[in-house]
């Protein structure tokens, strides 16, 4: 009842002042990006740009920016995003998100251009860490010049960090209940509380108390997670209103939390979102601040009696709620609960409004301005990059192994012990690790090999590179090799070799008739290292040649050739001989030469060496051989032979042959017949056709 | 040409011109008694709601008396507490070494169930200190709900 009186007065009160003596009419503001944010053609490229960004109904935080300049001034500059026009927007609106992505790409694409590498920092007080959470995730809007259908650029990578001053992470015990309305009048009354965002607005609903979106009302979309590699720093006010009787502590009454932002929520991120949360980096520091009661409702007595001639009554006015609040069990049991009650509310609202670490002194508290400093020197030092880091990596939206992050869901490609399941059925897996200097800035980068499964069979490999500077790409090697190979498909690394000017990525490569379970080729691709990481400089095929360059010629392999006698190719072949014996009516000379053992045969009728038969993996001089298409023999003999396939008693088999189709394949020179499958030939037989019978009785 | 009786061109302008602006003047005059009244009504103590049991000096003395005894569950029965709200045990023992004097002459409703008054404490060295009480009428009487030092002590 002593609440109810209270309230009504304090409302009325409220009223009174606002018809008669501050109607100010209420300024209605197109959803346009507000232009009275800091210009950025002053940047320079040697300063990290720190983004100030306000909570509901804030202004620009020019106050901590002062604070924060005192402190760290040097090589930092700060600079103030303004959207007071449209702050009792929801955080996710086009007001508030999408101008503030907008704005965070000029000011990155400025330091750019000023040399810098574009990396922005960011600050951000109460509802301005959500509106930063949704700007991430909607990325800015396409330059004005942009081809229509542009898409919007990602600004994942352009953020340096995020540091929160009593986010409201997951919400707000009052908000998208009755008790905003509430709040909000106390707020007015009590004076100076500053900015609240008004009952019912879209901002107060969504605000309501949530995890994981979970118990926010319709149409209020949850604020999703940063990408992992985007630090985030949260700053907690946590008071303490103490009692006192004469100047002698009674007890203390803990608020939880800044008076509006209970600390579970400021300190809040993750468990904020759905997804996971292995390898984020998030920190929290508590800012802790204790008033005795007496010295906070003076407190308020003199900002109200300076704002309105009420001196001297705020301490009576309060009396009846407070007195209620000592009295009452049940608003302190609320207030360990981290529930709403009227009486709880008027404290909150006064410590909100007049504690070091309430929700409005936060954003220039000392100690906040001492932890936020610290974060951005954390945040701004590359760190090295590490293995726990690269397995649990947050994959760029688009990368080699096939499938895309969903737009706006950054958790759909994130890995989690070096594992992600594809929601079509393959998986990510990371296969290595490599830790090195990537980008030339003397901090170990990271670079996973990803093994992709599509889940139908097959596997293929993606490179996604991840710089100390928390950069995280994809490394195209295939695409990139083929440019240089086009007849090869370059889809599966075999490993990753690193020194300090290059990076040499061995692949596997496959020909167009080669199955998916056997490439037959072997690239080098290589990429040169240096500031902005690695580039593209060559691939080479660098397939190793069984034969060891002794190719087969219409005269002969290696040491022996057509028309030897037998004698003279048991002399030729010299230490390389295998066997050399009689056959039924041939004679046989086995020799080793190129990447095996070559059978030369010499019919008893002929008497001199009229077949050889090559071992796998040779070719031809011309370049015929073990592992081609049938196109490529007539690609490389057309022009001066013949070419075709004919039927033999043990298959099918292709030939050249400098006879007009072929002759009556007589054994002799002139003649090169190669096995054929159907799809490849095989090593070629010089003088001959393979599955012809030269020997009777053999 | 004979004229025909009426105001002149300027009396009728003079006229039109009373006849709106003295609705107007009316109005900003209620207006501003208006304001006048309710900025009295809540600034003026005489607009405040009596209690019906006023701060007596025997009240004032029991106050000062059990806040002083040294005595936890004594000094309970001057303060409003939460239920069984721990103290810190150092404030009974501090307010046992103190003088306190309540002067119920200074009493002042703040509503139908509040008040202040002014006390005076002296401590074992002889140190005064003036203070403004915020009080509560509850079932057991008025009871201390907070003290602040008086800006002028």
């Amino acid at each position: 009842m002593i609440v109810r009186v209270r309230t009504a007065a304090v409302l009325a009160a409220a009223l009174l002042v606002a018809s008669v003596m501050v109607a100010v009419p209420t300024a209605s503001a197109a959803p346009s990006c507000s232009p009275t944010s800091s210009p950025t053609d002053g940047l320079a490229g040697d300063d990290r740009p720190v983004v100030l960004v306000p909570g509901w109904r804030g202004s620009p935080l020019q106050d901590t920016r002062t604070e924060l300049e005192k402190r760290m001034n040097t090589g930092w500059q700060y600079l103030l995003f303004d959207y007071r026009s449209d702050s009792d927007e929801w955080a996710a609106s086009e007001a508030v998100a999408g101008c503030l992505a907008n704005y965070l790409y000029a000011v990155s694409e400025r330091h750019i251009k000023a040399g810098g590498d574009g990396r922005v920092f960011v600050v951000a007080h109460s509802m301005g860490g959500l509106a930063l959470r949704f700007a991430v995730q909607r990325g800015a809007d396409p330059p004005p010049n942009a081809p229509a259908g542009t898409s919007r650029q990602d600004i994942a990578w352009r953020i340096g960090g995020l540091t929160t001053l009593d986010t409201p992470h997951q919400g707000a015990p009052w908000g998208d209940t009755a008790y905003a309305d509430f709040l909000d009048m106390v707020g007015e009354t009590v004076g100076g509380l500053g900015p609240i965002p008004e009952a019912n607005s879209r901002a107060s609903r969504c605000l309501a108390a949530h995890t994981a979106g979970d118990g926010l009302p319709e149409g209020c979309a949850a604020p999703p997670y940063l990408p992992a590699t985007i630090p985030v720093h949260q700053v907690e006010g946590a008071a303490t209103v103490r009692r006192t009787f004469f100047g002698l502590p009674a007890y203390d009454m803990i608020v939880g939390g800044d008076g509006i932002v209970p600390s579970s929520s400021s300190a809040g991120y993750l468990g904020s979102a759905s997804g996971g949360t292995k390898g984020r980096q998030v920190s929290i520091e508590t800012v802790a601040c204790a008033m005795e009661a007496p010295s906070l409702l003076a407190r308020a007595g003199v900002k109200v009696g300076s704002r309105a001639g009420w001196a001297g009554t705020v301490i009576g006015g309060e009396l009846g709620t407070l007195a209620q609040l000592w009295l009452d069990g049940d608003a302190l049991d609320a207030l360990q609960a981290g529930r709403a009650d009227a009486a709880l509310l008027e404290l909150l609202a006064l410590t909100y409004g007049f504690m070091p670490c309430g929700h409005q002194g936060i954003a220039t508290m000392p100690e906040a301005m001492d932890s936020t400093v610290e974060a951005l020197r954390a945040q701004a030092a590359a760190q090295p990059v590490t293995d726990v880091q690269m397995r649990n990596l947050q994959l760029p939206r688009e990368h080699g192994c096939g499938f895309a992050a969903p737009e706006g869901q950054f958790d759909g490609a994130l890995l989690s012990d070096g594992y992600l399941e594809d929601p079509s059925g393959g998986f990510i897996q990371v296969e290595d690790v490599v830790l090195a200097d990537l980008d030339g800035d003397r901090v170990g980068d990271g670079i996973a090999h990803l093994v992709c499964s599509s889940g139908a069979g097959g596997t293929s490999s993606a490179l996604v590179v991840r710089t100390a500077t928390r950069r995280v790409f994809d490394l195209p090697y295939g695409a990139e090799a083929q440019e240089q190979l086009p007849n090869l498909d370059v889809y599966r690394v075999r490993g990753l070799t690193v020194d300090e000017r290059r990076l040499v990525v061995d692949a596997d490569g496959r020909r167009p008739w080669e199955s998916t379970c056997c490439p037959g080729a072997q690239v080098e691709v290589v990429y040169d290292l240096g500031r902005g990481g690695p580039r593209f400089a060559s691939a080479t095929d660098v397939t190793p040649d069984p034969s060891g360059g002794v190719v087969a010629t219409e005269e002969g392999f290696g040491p022996v050739r057509l028309g030897m006698t037998f004698a003279e190719a048991v002399d030729a072949a010299g230490s390389d001989l295998v066997t050399a014996a009689e056959s039924g009516s041939c004679a046989i000379v086995q020799y080793t030469a190129g990447a095996g053992t070559a059978t030369a045969i010499v019919p008893s009728d002929q008497g001199v060496v009229s077949v050889i038969e090559t071992p796998e993996g040779t070719r031809t001089d011309r370049g015929a051989g073990d592992g081609d298409p049938l196109d490529v023999l007539e690609a490389l003999y057309g022009q001066t032979h013949s070419t075709g396939v004919i039927d033999t008693q043990a298959g099918s088999a292709a030939y050249a042959s400098t006879e007009e189709g072929g002759g009556d394949f007589s054994p002799g020179p002139g003649l090169i017949g190669f096995p054929f499958d159907g799809v490849a030939l095989g090593p070629p037989s010089v003088g001959g056709i393979p599955g012809f019978e030269y020997c009777s009785g053999a | 040409m004979a004229r025909r009786g009426g105001s002149t061109p300027a009396a009728r302008r003079l006229s039109l011109r009373a006849l709106v602006l003295a609705p107007a003047a009316v109005l900003v005059l209620a207006a501003g008694v208006l304001t006048w009244w309710l900025l009295t009504r809540v600034d003026t103590p005489d607009s405040v709601a009596q209690p019906d049991t006023p701060l007596t000096a025997a009240r004032a003395q029991q106050l000062a008396e059990l806040m002083t005894s040294g005595d936890e569950g004594l000094l309970r029965r001057a303060l409003v507490l939460p239920p069984e709200q721990p103290l810190e045990p150092s404030l009974a023992r501090g307010l046992a070494g103190m003088q306190l004097d309540i002067d119920s002459e200074t009493y002042e409703p703040t509503s139908e169930e509040t008040a202040t008054v002014e006390a005076t404490t002296t401590d074992p060295a002889g140190s005064r200190t003036d203070w403004t009480l915020g009080l509560l009428l509850t079932d057991a009487g008025w009871q201390v709900v907070h003290t602040v030092p008086r800006e002028d002590s």
